[in-house]
């Protein structure tokens, strides 16, 4: 009887990803429109926070198509740091003094690392799980 | 996931046989495949710059 292969990382499948794209959404069409004084969580961090969750599995799908990706085993730490730096040069440095989009600020950069250690841990802790992995 | 169906036959990707040999070589393939990573990656960061 042949053994079953585990499903592995699911990318755009994965149940981190989708309820980060969810809440992202969320905020961006009804909590953000209905506040009516600016608050520094739902206006700034809330989505620097979900950088990773949302954009790195949609990263490493690409890489994976394109063939740089080995395997779909979870984001490996160093999938995710390599990420959380090009990341935080470019939305926190680069964009703002050379796009003159967004604003440099280190709390910013500290969620978007913060944001990437929590996913981190969280994939590698559900990897454990059969039932997480055949999603 | 992927299952890819091309192989590497003397050095050389089976998806490129018939063509001159310099086209399925394999530091070509490295190269165009880090160019549409970066390209992507560019791509992508503005993307997330501008519309969120």
């Amino acid at each position: 009887m042949p053994v079953e292969q585990p499903a592995g990382f699911g990318y755009w499948r994965d149940p981190l990803f989708l309820a980060c794209l969810v809440t992202y959404f969320v905020n961006r069409l009804l909590i953000k429109p209905n506040l009516h004084h600016y608050s520094p969580l739902f206006h700034g961090h809330l989505n620097d926070t979900l950088t990773v969750p949302v954009a790195l599995p949609v990263y490493l799908l690409v890489y994976r198509i394109i063939g740089f990706r080995p395997d779909d085993q979870p984001p490996r730490w160093w999938e995710v740091a390599l990420h959380v730096a090009v990341w935080d040069v470019f939305f926190e440095w680069f964009g703002p003094h050379y796009l003159h989009r967004g604003v440099g600020d280190p709390i910013d950069a500290v969620c978007i690392a913060g944001g990437g250690l929590a996913a981190w841990a969280f994939w590698r802790w559900a990897d454990a799980k059969p039932a997480y992995r055949g999603a | 996931m992927f299952d890819r169906k091309a192989r590497s036959v003397n050095g050389e990707s089976a998806m490129f046989q018939g063509l001159p040999g310099w086209v399925g070589a394999h530091w070509l393939v490295l190269v165009v495949k880090t160019l549409a990573a970066f390209g992507f990656i560019w791509t992508a960061n503005l993307v997330i710059l501008y519309a969120c």
